[in-house]
């Protein structure tokens, strides 16, 4: 059974006044498998934040299932939907979201504090993240003291900590310059190898190159998918670039 | 054209940041209305005619220039917060081709606007509320009054002119801050960085040092002399202040840290996002609790002293003064106080409220000999059994030689009591004693009024003694006090004819004291003074209240602001809307509440040294500063309770904000 099963998913956004209907998402179907490493892409209104958010069960969608673990978080209670979200989601956002009152190390915490957990669980949880990461020396600093590479490791090590099912990553490099963003995909890389499945939204065919697959949305519906096979970074950079000429002279055509 | 131009853009300015803007006009028309009521009690003839007016006039000046410099400062804090929160839309007027000069004229027509606005709606609302405070003024220092409105164009012109230089000095301020800054540090200065605040153990600890110094000198401070408690006061005050302040800013964020370190505390979900938070609240506003404590410190302070010295010294005068007329007759020679002058004396005194065509009411009639002999332990009043019987309405008898005590301090424990020779044995306690008059002056913890059955006999003997008037001394009084029912000026004039009349009487009879008091000539002055102390008292702290509540008001603005996408991380991070709603609850019940609390600290050690400096003011009145300062609090407390609710829905809705990003 795969982890994560999305199928028929559907939603449209009606204005204020039910006037105008907008169909972010037609019908999106894929499966993602435990400890695979999938990149979304496609440009920008194709629907991408509204797939995350459904995903990450900040929005319940209108039509279609989601299916994370065999279970369907659309289908889970609001009150129980906060721990359910901590417990089987990581969440990597493009501005990072750091709460600028929190070490580095608290803010990796919160989630856990959250959660009732012990410190010294915590702690022990934390020391192999962050070696992995490279943020030892950091932790006592605050967001506004580090770059912001180092605030998207801490951010990384915070979706971490809680061992989740599935890291859900929002345009992690967008923010980001090229060194950082380079030593971030690499990051993910390491930690898809050690077994993290993770799902990452880019329009950024640098960032999608290093996944394990890319799917292409236009327009609501999964439109083409990639498998790296056995290319090299650079090759399957080539591949994903084609697609995307494909996909917007698709457009032009169409 | 172009004027016209800038007019419209700060006309829209206005209207875009109504949030900010609106409590500060409100807050301007408030301080206008009310500088203005003080210079119209100032400058108004009702209040000509009463004794002490002098005094009145004098405190309502001196309390207008504290309001204007007090509008000034509160101005101030209102326009920086305005002038911060704006940088954004500065710098954009300034990226789109807008120079500083350009800013500066549409500044400087939006503070016109609000000078305009605020200075015409606060005379108008000074103008309506005048008649109601004069009525409050009027009553308290007990004068009369009309109901006819009446507008003082001095008063107006005052009014004008200091809030004019007000708000030109605002202008210049914000001028200044505006040119002092570049248009991109204009457009970010939103996105500072904000540093973590560090917590400072030696201001921290110097801070509560310092609070506990000042409450122990209020508390300790003895009464040697005034001038000496006054600097006691002063220095105690002085250290508060600063306490307060460095306690807020630096103690908290001890506080906080120490309470970060012990991991067990810090890491629970109810403490985790507050106690951080919270470290970084105190430090933004530290100032600002502060200095809502101090605002409401004062309030509380005020009203409950200036309460208490009006009503105290009220409350004590009507003491010296328990009747309308006081005649006292105070003579050596016995013969003078005789059956038959005491008779002409009193009708002379009839005669004189019949033609007014009153009678006495709430008569005190009572002899009494004041017999004073030197290194005796106790001071005798002896008071005949017949006038007791009369005052009390009582049926008491007593044998010769007998005699019933009452006393005022000290118990007099005596079997008999002596006084040169003579020997009255004590048969008990009076039931209750009336006095009135004199008497009541002059009681002391060892004085005992003996109340005997051969008055007449008693007074011949002293003054048949041996060394009468050389080695010893008694005199022999008559206190006839009454009511009369007549109006103001009517009691005066009886006053003076009474006065007249007894001045006849002392050439006639060698009294040694004849005295006639009136309470209507004796209490205008003083309760001038008092009234219109406690009445400034009270404008002021209504002043002082509604800079308490602006500053909430902005408070929870920024930190709604600046809260929102703090709780939106927390939201996406896994945090349930309850937890965050109880984690907002929490840190604000802490930071509103603690100036309150710290507010009542400050009053609880303070009430020691008040009421020391009460008794400068001849004012022992404990039970009731205690009422009132208790009746204060509580209604200072009830009344920061409705704005914090009021204005904690405004920092609701700009945190939960729908939930959108930015």
């Amino acid at each position: 059974m795969s982890l994560l099963e999305v199928s028929g998913l559907r939603k449209v956004y009606s204005t204020r006044f039910g006037g105008n209907r907008v169909e972010a998402l037609r019908d999106i179907n894929f499966k993602v498998e435990q400890g695979e490493y999938v990149a979304i892409m496609g440009e920008s209104g194709s629907g991408k934040t509204t797939l995350l958010n459904i995903l990450a069960a900040l929005d319940r969608p209108t039509g279609g299932r989601v299916i994370l673990d065999g279970k369907d978080p659309a289908r889970i209670k609001e009150s129980a939907m906060a721990a359910y979200r901590r417990s089987n989601l990581g969440f990597v956002f493009q501005d990072f979201n750091l709460l600028d009152t929190f070490t580095l190390a608290d803010n990796i915490y919160l989630p856990l504090v959250l959660a009732g957990r012990p410190y010294k669980e915590m702690r022990d949880r934390l020391a192999p993240i962050a070696a992995t990461l490279g943020i030892q020396k950091l932790l006592n600093k605050y967001p506004y003291e580090v770059s912001g590479g180092e605030k998207q490791r801490a951010a990384v090590a915070r979706a971490l900590i809680t061992g989740p099912k599935l890291i859900l990553a929002d345009e992690p490099t967008g923010a980001l310059d090229s060194r950082s963003s380079d030593e971030l995909l690499w990051l993910f890389s390491e930690v898809n190898r050690m077994g993290q499945t993770i799902l990452m939204v880019t329009h950024s065919i640098n960032a999608a190159c290093t996944a394990g697959r890319v799917l292409f949305i236009k327009d609501g519906v999964v439109f083409h998918q990639l498998y790296r096979g056995g290319s090299t970074n650079e090759q399957f950079y080539q591949k994903i670039s084609d697609t995307m000429v494909l996909l917007t002279t698709g457009r032009n055509r169409g | 054209m172009k004027g016209g131009f800038y007019l419209r853009l700060a006309a829209d300015g206005i209207r875009k940041n109504r949030r900010i803007y609106f409590p500060y006009i409100l807050m301007c028309v408030a301080l206008i209305a009310m500088y203005y009521i003080i210079s119209f009690l100032r400058f108004t003839d009702t209040i000509s005619d009463i004794t002490g007016v002098g005094t009145i006039r004098f405190t309502l000046n001196l309390g207008g220039w504290v309001l204007a410099v007090f509008s000034c400062a509160v101005l101030f804090y209102a326009n920086a917060f305005l002038t911060r929160s704006r940088r954004k839309e500065f710098g954009l007027y300034n990226i789109f081709g807008m120079d500083k000069g350009n800013i500066g004229k549409v500044i400087a027509r939006e503070t016109a606007i609000v000078a305009v606005i605020s200075v015409c709606a606060g005379v108008i609302l000074g103008i309506a509320c005048s008649k109601f405070a004069e009525l409050g003024l009027v009553r308290i220092i007990g004068a009369e009054s009309n109901y006819r409105l009446k507008i003082e164009p001095r008063a107006v012109g005052m009014t004008a002119a200091v809030y004019t230089v007000v708000f030109v000095l605002q202008l210049m301020n914000t001028q200044r801050k505006i040119g002092a800054s570049t248009s991109v540090s204009l457009l970010q200065s939103e996105h500072v960085g904000e540093r973590p605040p560090k917590a400072n153990a030696v201001l921290g600890i110097s801070g509560a040092i310092l609070l506990i110094l000042g409450y122990f000198i209020a508390v300790t401070a003895s009464f040697p002399s005034a001038r000496k408690l006054l600097a006691a006061a002063f220095i105690a005050v002085l250290l508060v202040i600063a306490g307060t302040y460095i306690t807020m800013v630096a103690g908290s964020v001890l506080l906080c840290r120490v309470l970060q370190r012990n991991r067990s505390y810090y890491y629970k979900p109810a403490h985790f996002v507050s106690v951080s938070s919270m470290a970084f609240r105190m430090k933004r506003g530290g100032v600002g609790l502060a200095s809502i404590c101090i605002l409401i410190t004062m309030v509380l302070v005020m009203i409950s002293s200036t309460a208490c010295l009006l009503y105290g010294t009220r409350f004590e005068f009507y003491m010296d003064y328990p009747r309308e007329m006081t005649l006292d007759f105070v003579t050596s020679d016995p013969d003078v106080l005789d059956e038959e002058n005491l008779t002409e004396f009193k009708d002379a005194v009839l005669t004189g409220l019949d033609s007014r065509g009153v009678a006495p009411e709430n008569v005190y009639d009572m002899r009494f000999a004041e017999a004073v002999s030197s290194g005796a332990v106790w001071d005798f009043y002896f008071f005949p059994l017949e006038d007791h019987n009369g005052q009390m309405g009582t049926e008491a008898a007593l044998n010769p030689g007998e005699a019933l005590v009452f006393t005022f301090g000290n118990d007099f424990e005596e079997d008999a009591v002596r006084f040169k020779g003579m020997e009255w044995k004590v048969v008990g306690e009076a039931d209750g004693f009336c006095y009135a008059g004199r008497v009541s002056m002059d009681v002391s913890d060892s004085t005992v009024a003996v109340i005997i059955p051969d008055f007449e006999e008693l007074i011949r003997a002293i003054a048949g003694m041996p060394g009468f008037g050389e080695s010893f001394f008694a005199t022999f009084n008559w206190a006839y006090n009454f009511d009369t029912g007549l109006p103001a000026d009517g009691q005066l004039e009886l006053y003076e004819d009474i006065r007249i009349y007894l001045d006849d009487l002392s050439r006639e009879y060698g009294f040694m004291g004849l005295n006639c008091d009136s309470r209507e000539n004796a209490g205008g002055g003083e309760f001038s003074m008092y009234g219109g102390i406690f009445f400034l008292g009270i404008v002021l702290s209504i002043v002082f209240v509604l800079a308490a509540v602006l500053i909430i008001y902005y408070k929870q603005l920024t930190e709604g602001f600046e809260d929102r996408p703090r709780f939106e991380t927390m939201r996406k991070i896994g945090m349930t809307g309850s937890e965050i709603r109880k984690s907002i609850n929490s840190q604000m019940l802490t930071v509103f509440f603690f100036p309150l609390l710290l507010a009542l600290a400050h009053l609880v050690f303070a009430f020691p040294l008040i009421q020391k400096l009460l008794l400068v003011f001849k004012l022992s009145n404990e039970p009731l500063f205690l009422r009132v300062t208790v009746i204060v609090g509580a209604f200072v407390a009830g009344l920061y309770a409705v704005v914090y609710r009021a204005t904690s829905n405004t920092y609701y809705s700009l945190v939960s904000g729908g939930g959108k990003e930015k």
